[in-house]
């Protein structure tokens, strides 16, 4: 009767419909790494305003100036789409030429001071930051070249080596140590 | 006296369901308006009865920034079934193209046409297994449970409410505004009325995540008498084409 009893117990619990769900997102294993990625062209930044010291009247101005900057630049975070992990901007030839990809780069904001103040135009060099291992980017940036490394595929751009994988629905590329 | 007590036993098992629904719907104050089930039966039930179907969605998607704050993604996709268990999908979105290919064979496989790269899962014979198998490996379908075999049932299973928010215009369109709750989420469709029914948009709310990110689709260019091409579903793997791996999911930190 005991045992009767035990498998008619089971049956109940199993009979339980498995309940659906709405497909509802936002689960993602790792959220999306979101940072500041302007602390070189904040240096391009200083230099502007440095500039702009000699123009007494536009002094205010030039601070909204260098606020859009970093706006700017956001939205290249977005059309680009490297911020996963730590990669630098691809030069844009609308919005300006930011540092890209080398180890030294030069960078202006001719682009961005042109819609308020095109008399600021101002160049300096800056250091692009090293890539993280481990990072991952949606795409490769130009001059890639594929390097033979047993079965796997690997992207060799510059000095900085790339192996695809497809995560979710999408064709991602984590950076790698030299294989 | 044994008879007695298996008796009894057994009509407790058959009645079991049914009490559970009951006190469930007493507990968690269950309200189901039977014109908003109507209404989403109505505009579900082609996508199961359909032989074969196709449609395009424009996705965007919210997921949560390192930050914390909701960072939006925005995707298009071009959808084919063949019932029972044919599935193509392209993806467009962020990075390179992808194309899945589901023929119901037992794998699935994604393949990037623009660099000729692909994976290959292991995944069911059946569609329903496939859409949860692959979202095992981390893949987000907005639209799964318009693809499973029944979409009504699998919509409905869990909702603790159902209502008609009334008919309005959606970018000039008018439409049939039915709102739904579930545990952990609440949704919203859009539904072009007339003699076939269509979904034309879905909005869907996390509330498991305390940042209730939300995934809105629209849906475009519904066709239920589609007639794919027999190799729609099968990849035909480029002699040049490379097989690479999933990412491995790993835990929030």
């Amino acid at each position: 009767m005991k045992r009767i009893l035990a498998w008619v117990l089971i049956a109940m619990v199993a009979a339980q419909p498995l309940s659906a769900r709405i497909e509802r997102g936002g689960g993602s294993a790792n959220r999306v790494a979101v940072q500041n990625r302007s602390a070189n062209v904040n240096n391009t930044a200083n230099v502007n305003r440095n500039a702009n010291l000699n123009q007494n009247v536009n002094v205010n101005r030039n601070v909204n100036v260098n606020q859009n900057v970093n706006v700017n630049r956001n939205v290249n975070v977005d059309v680009h789409g490297g911020y996963y992990g730590g990669c630098c901007y691809h030069e844009d030839p609308d919005w300006g030429a930011f540092a890209a990809g080398a180890a030294v780069g030069v960078a202006t904001t001719a682009a961005v001071a042109a819609a308020t103040r095109p008399s600021t135009t101002t160049t300096t060099v800056v250091t692009a930051p090293a890539i993280p291992v481990g990072s991952i980017v949606p795409t490769l940036p130009g001059g890639c070249t594929t390097v033979a490394s047993g079965s796997a595929v690997i992207y060799q751009c510059s000095s900085v080596y790339y192996r695809p994988y497809y995560q979710g629905s999408s064709l991602v590329y984590q950076v790698v140590t030299y294989p | 006296m044994n008879k007695w007590l298996l008796s009894s036993l057994l009509a407790l098992f058959f009645a079991f369901p049914l009490l559970a629904q009951e006190n469930a719907a007493r507990s968690t104050g269950k309200d189901l308006d039977s014109f908003a089930l109507q209404a989403l039966k109505a505009a579900t039930d082609p996508i199961k009865d359909a032989k074969a179907f196709s449609f395009r969605i424009l996705t965007s998607r919210d997921l949560v920034g390192t930050n914390n704050q909701i960072i939006t993604q925005f995707s298009v996709s071009e959808i084919t079934v063949q019932r029972p268990n044919k599935l193509h999908i392209k993806f467009r979105g962020r990075g390179e193209p992808v194309e899945l290919f589901y023929d119901g064979t037992g794998k699935t496989v994604l393949y990037s046409p623009s660099v000729k790269l692909y994976t290959t899962m292991a995944t069911s014979t059946t569609i329903d297994g496939m859409l949860s198998a692959v979202e095992q490996r981390g893949m987000f379908i907005a639209v799964r449970n318009l693809l499973e075999s029944d979409p009504f049932k699998s919509l409905t299973d869990d909702l603790t409410t159902a209502y008609i928010v009334g008919r309005t215009s959606l970018f000039d369109q008018e439409v049939h505004h039915l709102a739904f709750t579930e545990p952990g989420a609440e949704w919203q469709m859009w539904i072009l009325g007339g003699d076939k029914p269509t979904v034309r948009r879905l909005e869907v709310i996390n509330e498991e995540d305390p940042h209730h990110p939300r995934v809105v689709v629209d849906f475009l260019d519904w066709d239920f008498n589609a007639s794919p091409s027999a190799d729609m579903f099968t990849f035909n793997k480029p002699s040049d084409a490379r097989e690479i791996e999933m990412l491995k999911i790993t835990a929030e930190k």
